[in-house]
């Protein structure tokens, strides 16, 4: 769906990115990960043409985007930035309506558009359409931030690290909605961020950067698996294997109940690394697995954890 | 039981009330056997030694109060000032010739000014303390508690004139000032756009720097020669061809083009505000084709020299005032309308101007209070107004004129002061900023 060739951008001497190529297939949620300075926005601006390379292609779907008239290109391109740029001297409700305005909509149907879309984010319209950006929570305003980028169903979101600026809570909230939404809405989304655990949590697949140059780009569990240059296992850290451990569902590595019924439970929604933290803090080698509804439906064995997360191939 | 606040002198108040109390000792009005006779003092006491105590007292309480108390107590003041007055002009005219005259004195401005201050003790009284004010305004007016002052002797005598005059400063300060917005807010669209245009802060910068007489005196030849030897149409010509002159060496040498466009924009304002001025003002607008400038109205003195040099002194507010609200346009908000497929063109109405706006509205209003009070000078060459009477007054050594052009020029700019500052809040408030 998105895809870059011998991508380059110098500025004078410096090269911010020192030929990218990456494919980004359709409905897919890539994060662009790396440290501050690596190129990862810089490469991001690159597909709706905030900035132009100094060699190589972007291409949407088969289109190369230098075709394009910028401006249409934009609109049909979901973009949230990190401070959210929501328009100061806009209501919420005109803010989700710009793109939708800038096509030529009808004042009905991009106001019925502009209501939907702030109900899809969890802002109730009523309460939300009249206030202004000022009057936002940082999560709230990030929420509409999402409902803007959203507005005129575009199938590309670009997302510079939406959830940068808000407080840790909020932020694995505001990524499990989006997880969510993204899983009915099934965009293809290029996402920024400089956190690890944001990446590892949400992507599909995870391009790690650095200074320029794709470091890696695999699904979350290959890249904490194996990674394959010095600069990745270092980027990744020594709690890599926890990581992974989050990534895998408790579900998987449920046993059926034996005589022996551990003291204390965990709900089978919770991922591997749950389970091990909740083991090390009991002390305990095994806990009991329940349902939503608290019925105990099997155990999970630290043995069984140790091998999910050992490095061999299974 | 709510709580009562502790008692305190709030300083501004007890400021206010000493005015008062000082103003009470020094002479309040003047009886004069002429309009432009030396005139002989005379104190409260002396004829309504009563009255003295009560706004004594008053300003105690003015000190001491607070609240509504204190808005009342104010309201009491102002009438008492202007009975006062009123009564005194009466007392001291009784058994004069009909030539004798009273002039407010030291007291009468200073109990003014003690009120002005009060006024500000009470502002946190939001609209209450307005509308007494206002009120208490009326009911003086009303009561012609200042009809026999030498001021409004003057005013009865030159009535015609002076709405005439009052029309004329108006229409000379409203064209300078909207030549300015028309001029000077594109130019700070330029150069908050463009770094090569960053000249234009520093020109509008230094044009204010000039005395405004130097800058009639400089306007007057030049504009005198240009009236008598250029002929309208040509001048027309010479402005239309210019523009596109002007790109065409803009691209050969920025400062040619540059002079070019600043000689003939010059020409173009002095023009434009001649007609305008004549548009919206008493004068009758003429424009006489195939003759030299002068006899459309665009003369070495009159009003082109006055507006044209009004033009040039608000044109430093709003042009640094549009660049400064371009350029405090967050950076974010412009990168996401550029992102979300904004044009320049829609980034710039839908996004930049907004955001600056109550900004420029903010140097339109300082551009109108300051051109208010420069249009005074206008009266010097010719151009009318107020400073009309400012002028002859001085000339003839006659006090009460004086004061019949000063203190409307005073009033109008405090007028227009604050409906744009209530304008500008409001957006402000809309705004967010």
């Amino acid at each position: 769906m998105i895809r870059f060739e011998n991508v380059v951008k110098r500025y004078g001497d410096f090269e911010a990115l020192k030929g990218v190529r990456l494919e980004v297939a359709e409905g897919q949620l890539v994060t662009l990960l790396g440290p501050s300075g690596c190129g990862k926005t810089t490469l991001l601006r690159t597909v709706n043409r905030l900035i132009e390379p100094s060699e190589g292609t972007v291409f949407i779907g088969e289109q190369d985007v230098r075709q394009l008239d910028e401006v249409e290109l934009r609109r049909g391109i979901g973009y949230v930035i990190q401070s959210i740029g929501l328009f100061p001297h806009m209501s919420v409700l005109e803010n989700v309506m710009v793109v939708p305005r800038l096509l030529g909509w009808s004042k009905e149907k991009r106001e019925a558009r502009a209501r939907e879309m702030l109900a899809l984010v969890g802002l109730e319209p009523q309460t939300f359409a009249g206030r202004f950006p000022r009057e936002l929570s940082g999560g709230q305003a990030q929420r509409v931030g999402l409902a803007r980028a959203l507005a005129a169903d575009p199938p590309v979101l670009l997302m510079d690290e939406p959830f940068g600026a808000v407080d840790p809570p909020t932020r694995e909230r505001l990524q499990d909605e989006f997880l969510r939404l993204q899983s009915e809405l099934k965009k293809t989304v290029l996402f920024v961020t400089h956190d690890l655990e944001e990446a590892v949590r949400i992507s599909d697949r995870i391009c790690l950067m650095n200074s320029g140059r794709v470091e890696q780009y695999d699904t979350p569990e290959v890249l904490l698996r194996s990674p394959k240059t010095p600069f990745v296992r270092d980027f990744l850290g020594p709690s890599r294997t926890l990581l992974r451990l989050s990534r895998i569902p408790l579900n998987d590595l449920i046993e059926p109940l034996g005589t022996h019924r551990p003291a204390v439970s965990i709900k089978r929604s919770a991922t591997a690394r749950d389970a091990f933290s909740l083991l090390l803090a009991n002390g305990i080698r095994s806990l009991a697995v329940t349902d939503e509804g608290g019925q105990v439906v099997g155990l999970v064995r630290l043995e069984s954890l140790l091998t999910a997360a050992s490095e061999e191939e299974p | 039981m709510r709580e009562t606040p502790p008692r305190y002198l709030d300083p501004v108040a007890g400021l206010a009330a000493g005015l008062g109390v000082l103003a009470l000792l020094l002479p309040w009005l003047e009886l004069k056997s002429s309009r432009i006779a030396p005139g002989e003092p005379f104190h409260v006491w002396d004829w309504q030694g009563f009255g003295a105590l009560a706004l004594l007292i008053l300003w105690a309480g003015v000190a001491r109060a607070q609240g509504p108390a204190q808005v009342g107590l104010l309201g009491l003041a102002l009438l008492a000032w202007g009975l006062l007055t009123g009564q005194g002009a009466d007392a001291l005219l009784s058994g004069q010739p009909e030539s004798a005259r009273v002039s407010p004195a030291g007291g009468f401005w200073l109990t003014l000014l003690a009120l002005y201050v009060g006024y500000f003790a009470a502002y946190r009284q939001g609209g209450w303390i307005l509308l007494t004010v206002l009120l208490g305004l009326a009911l003086l007016l009303g009561l012609g508690a200042f009809e026999r002052l030498g001021p409004l002797m003057e005013f009865q005598s030159w009535r015609e004139q002076f709405f005439t005059e009052l029309w004329r400063h108006l229409s000379l300060s409203g064209s300078a000032v909207l030549l300015a917005v028309a001029v000077g807010v594109p130019l700070g669209v330029l150069a908050a756009g463009n770094p090569r245009m960053g000249w234009v802060l520093g020109v509008t910068g230094f044009l204010q720097t000039i005395p405004s007489l130097a800058l009639f005196g400089l306007l007057l030849p030049l504009l005198a020669a240009i009236s008598q030897g250029l002929r309208l149409e040509i001048a027309l010509g010479a402005i239309v061809l210019g523009m596109f002159a002007f790109r065409l060496l803009w691209a050969v040498s920025g400062w040619l083009a540059v002079s070019l466009a600043l000689s003939l924009g010059l020409l173009a304002l002095a023009m434009a505000g001649a007609w305008l001025n004549s548009l919206l003002g008493p004068d009758p607008l003429r424009i006489v084709l195939g003759a030299p400038l002068q006899e459309s109205g665009v003369r070495g003195i009159g009003a082109a020299p006055a507006v044209l040099a009004l033009t040039l002194y608000a044109l430093l507010p709003l042009v640094l005032n549009t660049y400064t609200g371009l350029r405090g346009v967050p950076e974010d908000a412009r990168d996401a309308g550029r992102g979300m497929g904004m044009s320049p063109e829609q980034l710039f109405w839908r996004v930049e101007l907004p955001l600056a706006l109550p900004l420029i509205l903010e140097g339109i209003r300082s551009a109108a209070s300051l051109t208010i009070g420069i249009t005074t000078v206008a009266a010097l060459i010719g151009a009318g107004g107020l400073g009309f009477f400012i002028l002859r007054g001085v000339e003839g050594g006659a006090p009460d004129m004086v004061l019949l052009g000063a203190v409307p020029i005073i009033l109008l700019a405090l007028l227009v002061d604050s409906a744009l500052r209530f304008a500008s809040m409001a957006l402000r408030r809309r705004v967010g900023i």
